[in-house]
This record gives structure tokens, sequence and C-alpha cells, in this order.
């Protein structure tokens, strides 16, 4: 069976891990049109993020997570380097993350909640954070995924497959983020 | 320079086009376009690339892509009803 699969389509983890990305794109994408309906039926939909710093900050998030996607392809390619490459991946996870949540404590400071904001619209709140939320959830798993992956790879686990199959997950992560940093922010920003 | 560090600057690079677009304050029906646009672009990219699609067999690409559009298109049937909502809403 798993030649055969091999035969017609890919190895086996790999087609796996294929098939829960395209199942959980299809999660992000469901939740891309819900905010789509209430941006449509919502014709005062609040534009809160000032270019500078607001814009910007969410700028170095995105070049933070795109060059965490090239360390990820680096310690799948670089076999002598490979912990030191998953680390750095690693780290670049975390400080998106890092940054990520400086970004939610301004604007929870500014009184956006889930149910409420400052600005009208009260799905605003919903929205952000819901589609923000999930994307960061599945950073943070993936920086825990890398994590197991790292210290079996120092210990001689793992082959060179499950390290490719780990940069999937990762760069569907990044692929994601390329559109919400597009539609959440750049679409919201302040006329 | 390898393939995987110019990919990477033109992602980069293509980031720079879509905030530029917010910085210049583009109508939003125009900017939306040219921002998904960009986005399927750079995604296309992360695929081809990073995710080594272009060295799998176009079989796999097959089973997986048109499934996904296809399921996409069908969850877009739901907009024009978001629409009806803001006339509902403003009378």
């Amino acid at each position: 069976m798993s030649a055969l699969v091999d035969h017609v389509l890919t190895t086996p983890k790999k087609l796996g891990m294929w098939l829960f990305l395209v199942s959980d794109a299809l999660t992000f994408t469901t939740l891309f049109l819900v905010y789509t309906y209430v941006r449509i039926a919502s014709p005062a939909w609040p534009t809160p993020f000032e270019f500078s710093p607001g814009i910007l900050f969410s700028s170095l998030m995105t070049v933070v997570l795109l060059t965490s996607s090239l360390t990820m392809v680096l310690a799948v390619k670089d076999r002598e380097r490979r912990v030191r490459w998953l680390l750095a991946t690693m780290f670049c996870g975390a400080g998106f993350i890092v940054l990520h949540g400086m970004e939610w404590r301004h604007l929870m400071a500014e009184g956006v909640t889930l149910s409420s904001n400052p600005w009208g619209e009260p799905l605003f709140g919903a929205a952000f954070f819901g589609l923000t939320g999930l994307h960061m959830a599945h950073v943070a798993s993936g920086v825990v995924y890398l994590g197991v992956i790292a210290a079996g790879v120092s210990r001689g686990k793992f082959s060179e497959e499950d390290v490719e199959v780990s940069g999937l997950y990762w760069h569907f992560v990044d692929l994601v983020w390329m559109f919400l940093f597009p539609l959440v922010y750049l679409t919201a920003v302040k006329l | 320079m390898s393939v995987y560090v110019r990919v990477w600057i033109a992602l980069l690079a293509l980031t720079g086009v879509e905030v530029l677009l917010a910085y210049l304050r583009t109508p939003l029906a125009v900017m939306v376009g040219l921002l998904l646009a960009l986005s399927f672009l750079k995604a296309g990219a992360i695929v081809a690339w990073f995710m080594h699609m272009k060295q799998e067999r176009r079989a796999l690409a097959l089973v997986l892509f048109p499934a996904y559009f296809l399921a996409g298109l069908a969850l877009m049937g739901l907009l024009p009803d978001g629409q009806r909502a803001a006339e509902m809403f403003s009378r």
C-alpha cells in the first residue's frame, strides 16, 4: 500500500501532512469568508490601524515570519547545521508571538474586546482576535513541534523526511499570514 | 545565491509593494483585488519552492488543489447574502 501511494503521489508521511494542511486551509478559508461577509454587511467597518506605528509594526512581524521560513528551508537542506537552523526558526516563531502579543496588549489597552471596541462595529474585535488568534495558536504549536523535532535530531533520531514534513507545516503557517496581513491589517489602514 | 534566498527576497519585495498600497491609501475595492493577487502569488511561491511542490509529482498537486479551490468557491456562495444583510440593516 505504501509503495503504491509512493508511486502515484508522494511518500505517506508527506501525503498525510498535505491532506491535513488542505483541511486546515479550509478552516482558515471559512474564517476569512465569515470576515468578508461581516465586512460586506457592515459599511461602517472600522479602519483603526495608523500607518505608523501600527502597519509598520505588523510589517516587521511579516518579515520575521518570512525569515523563519527561510531558516526552515535551510534546516531541511543543511544536514550539518540542522539543529541550529531549527533553533533559529523557533527563535523567529517565538519572536513573532512576542511581537503579536505586544500588539494585542496595545489594542486591548485601547478598549478592543471580543464584543466591543471604541470605533463602533462590535464584530471588529471578534473578527480580529478570531483570525489572528487561530493563526497565533498555529505558530505556538509549530514552535513546540519544531522543538520536538530539534530535540530528536540532536539525539540522532528522525530522518530528513521528518524534518521536511515539519517544514511543510511551518511554511503553511507562514502562507496563512500572507493572507492575514494584507486582508486584516492593510485593508484597515487609517484613512 | 541559492534559489531559496532569492525566493525570500522576492517575498519581502512583494510585501513591500503591499505595504506601499496601504501607504498610498488605495481605494478599498482596487486594493483588495491587488492584495489578493499579490497574496496568491506569494502563497504560490511558498508552495512551489519552500514546500517543494515543484519537485513533487504533478498528481499530488492535482489531487490537493482543485479540491481545495472547489470547496472554497462553494463557500463564496454565501457572500451575496452579506450585501442583502447590509441593505436590510441600513433601512
